[in-house]
């Protein structure tokens, strides 16, 4: 693999990492940081309902974003971990995207409509499987227009 | 205007009108940036008869000012509607935040955060307007919809180039 696309990736990984961390209040040393969490919650607030009874929970306290979106977040970083060691590049079509994405729409679709009770797990699962799924979507394209040249 | 602010200014404006509606907000979480800035790639190829591949910078400038004209319109409606209705999200998780601190033992300076939280509520309560929150949700929204809207701008991107497979359509 070439150096400058093993950069990029690695990059993409901090910037994933960071913002996992963030929503995991666990990881966190709050007898240095205590006065950040009400901040913190709000912060993560922008991109997710929050909603207790949709989030996983450690020691009975909450993570930042529900259980949909913890499946995006780390789908997103398991797949930049494995893009480190996997040389090469991996090509996800558009329609296989739209493919990847149907369990996650098709779920939202199904709870809202009340044809079945929503599962933690389950949205978790396609979370996972869109996470993953659109950035290896991205990261083709940015390494496609980067460094076609070499 | 020019047509190159004129996609993320109306997709950003869109996406904050939709991120304003209640339950919406629910049903789409993330989805509702990044979906704006593939958008406002899509109507600026089209409104400038762009037949090309997108570039990288233009991508992540698309997306990025889609995020900020979102965040700048969707901080104007929440500060409309806490306004006229006196409350917000904010307030609303107020007690789970409290409850929150208390089971974390957080400490002193965790209760000057939740202190402050209740001024501002007590605030909206009374004149449905406070300045730290205007303060603070700008800046959130600031940076997450930025960060939101070039992720987006770049899932646009990876789009749009899909089609021009090698340079050549």
């Amino acid at each position: 693999m070439k150096s400058k696309s093993l950069l990029l990736r690695i990059v993409l990984l901090i910037f994933i990492s960071i913002w996992v961390i963030g929503f995991i209040p666990q990881l966190f040393n709050y007898d240095l940081l205590g006065f950040i969490y009400p901040f913190q919650k709000q912060l993560y607030s922008n991109v997710c309902h929050q909603i207790p009874e949709k989030s996983f929970s450690i020691n009975q306290i909450h993570l930042l974003v529900c259980a949909r979106c913890t499946g995006i977040y780390f789908g997103s970083l398991t797949a930049a971990l494995i893009m480190i060691f996997y040389r090469g590049k991996l090509f996800i079509k558009t329609f296989q995207l739209i493919l990847i994405s149907l369990p996650l729409l098709l779920d939202v679709a199904f709870v809202s409509a009340g044809v079945y009770n929503y599962t933690k797990i389950f949205a978790l699962i396609t979370g996972l499987l869109f996470g993953s799924g659109v950035f290896i979507y991205i990261l083709y394209s940015i390494e496609n227009l980067l460094f076609k040249n070499e | 205007m020019n047509k190159k602010y004129l996609p993320p200014l109306v997709c950003g404006f869109a996406a904050s009108v939709l991120s304003t509606v209640p339950g919406i907000k629910n049903f789409s979480c993330c989805l509702i940036i990044p979906a704006a800035s593939l958008f406002t790639l899509l109507l600026y190829t089209k409104t400038n008869f762009i037949d090309e591949k997108i570039l990288l910078s233009k991508a992540l400038w698309l997306g990025l000012f889609t995020g900020l004209f979102a965040a700048i319109f969707s901080t104007m409606f929440e500060m409309l509607i806490t306004f006229f209705a006196r409350t917000n999200d904010l307030i609303e998780s107020l007690p789970e935040i409290e409850l929150t601190i208390k089971q974390m033992n957080l400490g002193i300076v965790a209760n000057d955060s939740l202190k402050l939280l209740k001024k501002v509520s007590s605030e909206i309560n009374n004149t449905g307007f406070s300045s730290v929150y205007l303060i603070m949700i700008l800046t959130n929204n600031l940076i997450v919809n930025s960060i939101f809207g070039m992720i987006g701008g770049l899932l646009g991107m990876s789009y749009i180039n899909r089609k021009y497979k090698n340079g050549v359509q």
